[in-house]
């Protein structure tokens, strides 16, 4: 049994941190593999004061769009799709819309070798924290940006549903993962790092990339057959204990590193490190009591 | 323009299927320099398939060596430590891990035991897992060897997740957002024809990466590689080639 509490981060992408701004699946699947394999990710919330039915209820939105998944985690308020997208991360509760959440959010951007975030993103210009000033600020960070159809184009803002609904999600945050890894490599050789657009259609079309090929060069060419689902029980399966929601049982990640193992962990609570990380940009107590109190964190 | 996010990047590629092909596309799209190793003991099955050929291994350098003798083999080893890394399948016969020696402790070997239901996200799980194994041997200074297996990715990826619809190819090739996006890119082929085949799918805001070469003839690069990455001079070149342990340019063939 893996507690997730307490583990010393030994996998393979240790030197990283990665700030998750995502609130869909899909960044937040793409921030999950960085975590897992070993980077810092800090996963920023919105702060929900008070209520601790409405904080659930945030919590859950992921899943409210699709309807129920399994049962298993209904009395927890917490989804099965929040519990595996999130493991191995830090909770940090932060509304960075405001001027003062905005400089917390620069400050950990500071420390930071990439962002996460689902588009449109809710990073303001007007609080400086547009890509174009981040990069002027931070040269080497890689901003990747996720999206079921990218934000330029006529079909922007449409969900994912005609790309295969919630599997295209999974999908398209591991072709994030990927390009945010080469975007990282690119950064570490030349101190430049980029903003990184990953959407769900391109990427689609790149994994059907032959049979495109074909229909374009007027071959009659059907209807692709997605990949059928694993059959779960086969796989090999952690069990990790998470405090509100139980055991929860997850599958291992995508690829095996000879030497850096894979972590199998737990999702954070809400704000569960927020503490500890405005600590890390060395906030007094007495400021991050002043954010408490006015809602920012 | 800055140069493509793998510049200067060299990856040695054994692979003869889709999951290796899409893995190593990646890297080729984004600027490394990838060496398709091709041999008539273990020919690649896509060159059956010239447009898929084309799709997914534009990009790319081939090399074609025997590996049935002994200085094509020892062509392979040294290669491969000329390398970054290398993708090889579980089942090639011709580089295994246990090909390498003790020296070679700081070699990524990159292995796709089964291609699964899904070949090309077992192909970017490969480009993934190569690419953390690089960052970390770029940060520690130590090397590790990747496996890939199509079960996996797919436990991983479709977990909670199995709602996946059939996809509709022409609505595809007719999508307004793609066009828009000039997704699709249009390339000369070494017969001379043009051809339209899928583009690279991530936009890098300073480093965009577009089809560059047409998918190499068998053996097309075989002098360079063995001059750019092994200093091996014309004399050298013309030894190994009369002795058949590699075929160098080919095109009389065409």
């Amino acid at each position: 049994l893996t507690t997730g509490d307490d583990e010393e981060r030994e996998g393979a992408l240790a030197a990283l941190t990665i700030l998750d701004l995502s609130e869909g699946i899909a960044g937040s699947f793409a921030a999950k593999l960085f975590a897992d394999y070993g980077a810092r990710v800090i996963k920023v919330e919105r702060p929900v004061s008070g209520d601790a039915n409405a904080q659930a209820s945030v919590r859950a939105e992921i899943d409210e769009a699709r309807g129920p998944v399994d049962g298993d985690n209904a009395s927890s308020g917490v989804s099965s799709h929040f519990l595996y997208v999130n493991t191995n991360k830090e909770s940090l509760t932060l509304d960075y819309e405001t001027q003062a959440g905005a400089m917390v959010l620069h400050r950990l951007i500071e420390d930071a070798d990439g962002l996460i975030e689902d588009a449109p993103s809710r990073r303001q210009a007007a609080l400086g924290l547009d890509s174009a000033a981040l990069l002027v600020h931070e040269p080497r960070l890689v901003i990747c940006r996720v999206s079921a159809f990218a934000p330029h184009g006529p079909r922007a803002g449409e969900p994912y549903g005609v790309l295969g609904g919630v599997s295209a999600e999974y999908s398209t945050g591991f072709h994030a993962f990927t390009a945010m890894l080469a975007a990282l490599w690119h950064a570490s050789q030349s101190e430049h790092g980029q903003v990184v657009e990953v959407d769900g259609l391109s990427s689609l079309a790149s994994e059907l990339g032959p049979a495109l090929t074909q229909a374009l060069d007027g071959a009659a060419v059907e209807a692709s057959r997605p990949a059928a689902p694993p059959d779960v029980t086969s796989l090999d399966l952690d069990i990790v204990e998470h405090p509100t929601a139980g055991a929860i049982s997850t599958p291992a990640g995508p690829f095996e590193l000879e030497e850096t193992p894979w972590l199998a962990g737990r999702a954070p609570l809400p704000g569960e490190h927020t503490a500890q990380v405005l600590g890390d940009i060395d906030l007094e107590a007495a400021e991050i009591e002043a954010l408490r109190r006015e809602g920012v964190v | 323009m800055l140069p493509l996010p793998f510049y200067q990047m060299r990856v040695l590629d054994f692979t003869t299927d889709l999951a290796g092909a899409y893995a190593t596309r990646f890297f080729a799209d984004l600027g490394a320099e990838v060496i398709k190793v091709e041999d008539a003991r273990m020919p690649d099955a896509l060159r059956a398939d010239p447009l898929t050929f084309e799709s997914l291994q534009r990009n790319k350098l081939s090399f074609a060596v025997d590996t049935a003798t002994d200085a094509g083999r020892s062509l392979c080893l040294r290669l491969a430590r000329a390398c970054d890394f290398t993708f090889i399948n579980a089942a090639d016969t011709r580089f295994q891990p246990d090909d390498v020696t003790s020296d070679d402790d700081d070699l990524i070997l990159v292995v796709i035991d089964d291609e699964g239901v899904s070949p090309a996200e077992t192909g970017v799980a490969a480009a993934a897992g190569a690419l953390t194994a690089l960052l970390h041997r770029r940060q520690t200074g130590l090397a590790q060897n990747v496996s890939v297996d199509g079960a996996s990715v797919q436990g991983s990826l479709r977990f909670l997740a199995s709602d996946a619809r059939p996809r509709d190819i022409s609505s595809l090739v007719a999508d307004p957002q793609l066009k828009q996006d000039g997704f699709f890119e249009t390339i000369a082929r070494h017969a001379g024809d043009l051809v339209t085949v899928d583009g690279v799918p991530y936009r890098f805001g300073r480093t965009p990466a577009h089809v560059r070469l047409p998918a190499p003839r068998p053996g097309e690069h075989s002098e360079l590689v063995l001059k750019r990455y092994l200093g091996l001079d014309a004399e050298a070149i013309a030894s190994l080639s009369s002795q058949g342990a590699i075929t160098a340019p080919v095109s009389s063939r065409y």
